[in-house]
């Protein structure tokens, strides 16, 4: 794909220009961050490929108009967290079973994958919002401090001090639990 | 539950279905049709309104034997644009206007005339004559 090497900006700037291609490349490039976070912020984790295509279609809608202000990622985060937020608030229509990733007919190494998500999702869920963001961003999606405290808008070293909160936490937790 | 490490590991392996991405072309797809297709939804209304709307307002005749629009247009065909009267006004029956108001003012004499200091635009009453009723 010509794309590949281009960084997020440069496929915005040909997208506006009318390269659909570009468009293509981005979803491609980000959309299995942006599912993996959905699964874990939604409560009904089976609707986070709606919320992830929502998002892409927002974009798709929107990166038009984009004006650099920030990175495309960080725009595509806050944009899925947002999408996120307003799912939660909307009524479920019925309970989801237990184990519905496994029994969903996918094959083992996905089930897998999707079990990991729920563990992630079960351990996160004891700590607050800021300092649960935290710890998706810098542990599970390996983004730099830098990074993370640009896709939560806040300073390098609130990042810091939130994650050094979040470990002690997260290690009392698993230090309990058998 | 397991270390964190072993987690994360599995964490990361996790993608999106292979659908979102289908969907959304799908989506985008669908947009682009529509966008295409909404001209042609304009050219197909507007040649519809001329037919039902426009020609036979041009066919037909008027009721008290004013020359329809389209025998004016061709009784004109040569006239430099400039000189061609309005086709509306072509075989209107010039009638004598009514008049709105009569010509005269009405006789009254009752009726108190406004007095110059007057700036309300009331007309003043009468006082009544106390004098008369004191005496």
């Amino acid at each position: 794909m010509a794309h590949e090497d281009s960084t997020d900006n440069e496929l915005v700037r040909a997208y506006q220009s009318g390269d659909a291609l570009a468009f293509d490349v981005l979803v491609l490039r980000h959309q299995d961050r942006l599912y993996r976070l959905a699964r874990v912020w939604l409560v009904d984790g089976s609707r986070a490929a709606d919320a992830t295509q929502e998002v892409f279609l927002r974009a798709f809608r929107g990166l038009p108009r984009f004006r650099f202000r920030a990175q495309p990622f960080t725009w595509l985060y806050r944009t899925q967290r947002l999408v996120c937020f307003e799912m939660n608030r909307q009524p479920r229509d019925e309970p989801l079973p237990e184990n519905w990733a496994t029994s969903t007919g996918v094959d083992d190494r996905r089930a897998d994958a999707e079990l990991a998500l729920d563990e992630v999702r079960a351990l996160v869920s004891t700590l607050p919002e800021r300092q649960r963001d935290v710890v998706l961003l810098r542990i599970f999606e390996d983004c730099s401090v830098r990074e993370t405290a640009e896709l939560m808008g806040c300073r390098e070293g609130t990042v810091k001090a939130l994650l050094s909160k979040a470990r002690h936490k997260l290690a009392d937790q698993l230090a309990v639990e058998p | 539950m397991p270390d964190i490490d072993t987690l994360q590991h599995r964490y990361r392996k996790a993608s999106a279905p292979d659908d979102i991405h289908a969907a959304i072309q799908r989506e985008l797809a669908d947009g682009a049709t529509a966008r295409a297709r909404w001209p042609w939804f304009a050219v197909g209304f507007s040649a519809a309104l001329a037919l039902v709307v426009i020609v036979p307002l041009l066919k037909s005749p008027p009721p008290s034997g004013v020359p329809s629009m389209l025998e004016v247009a061709r009784s004109l065909p040569n006239r430099p644009i400039g000189s061609v009267p309005s086709i509306s006004r072509v075989g209107m029956p010039t009638q004598p206007r009514l008049p709105t108001r009569p010509s005269t003012p009405p006789e009254n004499d009752n009726a108190a005339p406004l007095t110059p200091a007057d700036n309300s635009g009331t007309t003043a009453l009468p006082r009544p004559n106390t004098k008369e009723k004191t005496a």
